[in-house]
């Protein structure tokens, strides 16, 4: 998956963090590691 | 005026029943004892009742109904369980990961960690961490596609766990043990995933002696929807 594609596919205002039974919007940084995190995933099975 | 008592006492013919009497045994309706001490020392002493089996009592120290089946006190309620509902946390809509906090205390040294319902915006791996640590796991796992070969996986430098549960559009998995999270000791994980197309263990380790309350799953990659995580404790004892 490419950098635009994880963007178009999970938009910063509809992905979010869950800490317990808050959940939130990520910050930039959040976000910006959780869209890098689907360019580098390899499925490993 | 407190309930607990420290006799049971026994009537001969012709004795005066006062107030004070009847305020014992018959205005709790079962005795209640501070103690399993204080239980015993209230049976058989003069003027009291001789322990017979049928005897009911009441524990303050330890919450309990106990009754005497004739050779030894045994506990009526509550009952107790091996596994104990810690907490239950409802998973939201597209989220990339769910921390639970305060999972783990002194109370239990084992957990049992279990997602049921929900799903994942696509197939992925799920992976754990306890609290803020990335560094000092290890992890290995056996996994096959249904029918074909055995074969692992596995990593001696992790900031994670991996693979010890998935998800897909219909299902998410996740059944894990942890073993001494919150105790100064290593960390010891045992799971799984299950998927239509694979099926597989894994194990894991953290390597260090710090005490966790919390920790995290996360996608290998998407988000998931509903489902609801569940934390329970073994018993200690």
């Amino acid at each position: 998956m490419t950098y635009e594609e994880a963007v178009a596919m999970y938009p910063q205002d509809a992905t979010y963090i869950q800490i317990d039974d808050v959940v939130r919007l990520m910050t930039p940084a959040e976000y910006e590691a959780f869209i890098q995190r689907q360019v580098d995933y390899v499925p490993l099975v | 005026m407190p309930n607990e008592q420290v006799k049971v006492p026994l009537f001969a013919a012709s004795e005066i029943l006062t107030a004070a009497n009847m305020n014992i045994s018959a205005g709790t309706g079962v005795p209640v004892f501070a103690t399993t001490v204080t239980r015993d020392a209230a049976f058989g002493g003069a003027g009291e009742k001789v322990l017979a089996e049928g005897q009911l009592c009441y524990l303050s120290s330890t919450n309990v109904v106990q009754y005497y089946d004739g050779a030894a006190w045994a506990t009526l309620a509550p009952t107790s369980s091996g596994l104990t509902l810690v907490s239950a946390t409802t998973i939201g809509t597209t989220v990339s990961s769910v921390t639970i906090t305060g999972a783990f205390s002194a109370t239990y040294d084992a957990y049992k960690i279990v997602i049921s319902g929900g799903v994942a915006s696509g197939s992925s791996n799920f992976n754990l961490v306890f609290g803020a640590t990335t560094t000092g796991y290890v992890w290995g796992s056996i996994y096959n596609n249904y029918g074909a070969s055995v074969v692992g996986g596995g990593s001696t430098t992790a900031s994670n766990i991996d693979l010890i549960g998935n998800g897909t559009t219909a299902q998410l998995n996740f059944n894990v043990d942890v073993v001494n999270p919150f105790l100064a000791k290593p960390t010891q994980v045992n799971g799984f995933f299950i998927d239509p197309s694979n099926s597989g263990s894994t194990r894991g380790y953290l390597n260090n002696t710090t005490s966790y309350t919390d920790f995290k799953i996360t996608p290998g990659s998407g988000t998931l929807t509903g489902g609801t995580v569940r934390v329970y404790g073994y018993a200690n004892s």
